[in-house]
């Protein structure tokens, strides 16, 4: 993910991105993209430039965006059998707002970071309550220690980003906040404590009421480690939706500046950015579906483990990625088709007085 | 994903920024220029002595002025975000007012001059600037280098976005650096 942005030398997609960028600009030079049957101005030269610009940024985010998408399956399906993958169907549904690939839904803000920091306070008090006479060192030392503190400094950040909030007219998200980094800190150090916790059977000896205590905080402690990974899970859908809107708008000005001159090859650069669409369109359909049918995000989505009704993301995503685009090229091809689809327009438009 | 792969000081992450906000505003100078050049062709069947066709030699001015400071703003800002590629610092602000003020005084009257002094006209002008000029005729070339320009703006602002979000959030893991047997892997999982 931070090859784009780090400027990270990996030959294989490095490789693929020089041959395949070069290639598809010199086979369009070749079709005559771009050329009229007037004589040729400046401006046909400035069309060629844009129109290598955007193949060049559309090739580039859709490299990015099939990368990440298999990274983030493979990481995905790793924590579905991991001791966490249980977890994940505690979470609240509310959680899984973000982990699709559709545009419409908004990252979290920086209020909710506050369930974050309740669920600190309730580890903190969850182990203070625990009656630790007579524990051996290493069982004293494999619980999360410095608690207090790691509340209080959470808390503090919060507290403060909150109050800037209150003076901004726009709403804060979370994802760039100071908070945000420290919550993934403390769940780090969670983390490392739970793994000592599954793997080393310390509170083996104990008895029977402590232990169970013992066990729920530790049980509160992977709620708490569960839920920052799904907040960085929104943050890395975040990036793949800003690369399906690089994606998106680049296909659809393409198709537009094609369809907005006749351009001696016009039908060869129709078809073209036709093809690109019904390829986007299959690839983010394609992704799409794998992420929905993923046993985390079923998880997260899921009631404390009922499934969650009709999915009306998935319809969406169905109707704007799949059959508007397919519709469209249809009408595009078959002229009478599409005056018989969009026949309900002209009125609709005429009754509202536009 | 999880790997630190930036400096400490974030020098290369600026630098991105940077050169996307340079891109951004090449960009825009460019589709305006084109735009500017072919909307103040001058033409034959145009009076443009002042005082016998007064409200078009307005309108013409007027326009003028307008393109003058929106070019002089555009490239103003097209170097104050190639200085530090240059390692100059960014302008202060009395003298990128100064200097925007020189900028606008010299597009001005580039533009001018273009408009009213007497080149030769060839018909392909004429005809380039009836067809520009009715953008629903299907004829207009302006058409389809706005929808590219404004296409790769999109690309280039939605790539600012994933850069500002690999860098404020991406880059905080909630996973330990240190592997040990259960979280093995998840640090260094992706890329």
């Amino acid at each position: 993910m931070r090859a784009p942005y780090s400027l990270a030398w990996r030959i294989g997609p490095a490789l693929v991105m020089m041959v395949a960028v070069p290639a598809i600009l010199l086979s369009t030079w070749w079709a005559g993209f771009f050329k009229t049957l007037e004589m040729e101005t400046h401006l046909n030269w400035s069309q060629w430039v844009f129109f290598s610009l955007l193949i060049a940024g559309l090739c580039w985010s859709a490299r990015d965006f099939l990368i990440i998408q298999y990274y983030l399956l493979r990481l995905l399906r790793k924590l579905a059998f991991h001791h966490l993958g249980s977890v994940f169907e505690q979470l609240p549904p509310k959680s899984s707002r973000g982990l699709s690939t559709s545009l419409i839904d908004s990252p979290p803000t920086l209020v909710e970071l506050q369930e974050s920091h309740e669920q600190m306070i309730q580890i903190r008090d969850k182990f203070e309550s625990i009656d630790k006479s007579g524990w051996k060192t290493c069982q004293l030392k494999a619980l999360p220690q410095d608690l207090n503190e790691r509340v209080v400094l959470v808390g503090d950040s919060l507290n403060t980003e909150l109050k800037k909030a209150g003076s901004n007219p726009f709403r804060l998200w979370a994802l760039p906040s100071e908070t945000h980094k420290k919550l993934c800190e403390q769940s780090a150090y969670f983390f490392e404590v739970l793994c000592h916790y599954w793997e080393d059977g310390t509170y083996h000896g104990l008895p029977a009421g402590t232990k169970a205590a013992v066990a729920e905080g530790f049980q509160m402690c992977e709620r708490f480690v569960a839920f920052q990974i799904v907040a960085y899970l929104n943050a890395v859908f975040m990036y793949l939706r800003y690369l399906i809107v690089c994606i998106v708008s680049a296909i659809f000005f393409l198709l537009l500046a094609t369809s907005s001159y006749p351009y001696a090859k016009q039908n060869l650069m129709m078809n073209f950015a036709w093809t690109l669409v019904l390829i986007f369109s299959s690839i983010h359909l394609y992704s799409f579906l794998n992420f929905n049918r993923n046993e985390i995000i079923q998880a997260i989505r899921s009631d404390k483990g009922r499934p969650g009704g009709v999915n009306r993301l998935m319809i969406s995503q169905f109707v704007v990625f799949g059959a508007l685009p397919a519709v469209a090229f249809l009408a595009s091809k078959f002229p009478s088709l599409g005056r018989l689809l969009f026949a309900w327009v002209g009125p609709i438009v005429k009754s509202l007085n536009l | 994903m999880f790997e630190e792969v930036e400096s400490a000081d974030g020098t290369r992450a600026r630098m991105i920024q940077k050169g996307v906000f340079l891109a951004y505003f090449g960009l825009l100078l460019a589709v305006y220029s084109l735009i500017a050049e072919i909307i103040l062709i001058p033409l034959p069947y145009v009076d443009i002595d002042f005082l016998s066709d007064f409200s078009v030699s307005i309108a013409t001015a007027l326009m003028c002025v307008v393109m003058s400071v929106t070019m002089a703003a555009l490239f103003h800002s097209f170097h104050q975000s190639l200085r530090p590629f240059l390692s100059k610092p960014i302008a202060t602000r009395n003298v990128s007012i100064a200097y925007f003020v020189f900028l606008t005084a010299v597009f001005g009257t580039v533009l001018l001059l273009y408009r009213y002094m007497p080149f030769p006209i060839f018909p392909r002008d004429i005809m380039l600037y009836e067809r520009a000029t009715r953008l629903g005729s299907s004829l207009s070339p302006i058409l389809p280098v706005f929808f590219l320009g404004f296409g790769v703006a999109i690309w280039l602002l939605s790539f600012l976005k994933r850069a500002q979000l690999t860098r404020y959030a991406i880059r905080h893991s909630p996973y330990p650096a240190v592997a040990c047997a259960s979280g093995q892997g998840f640090f260094n999982f992706i890329i």
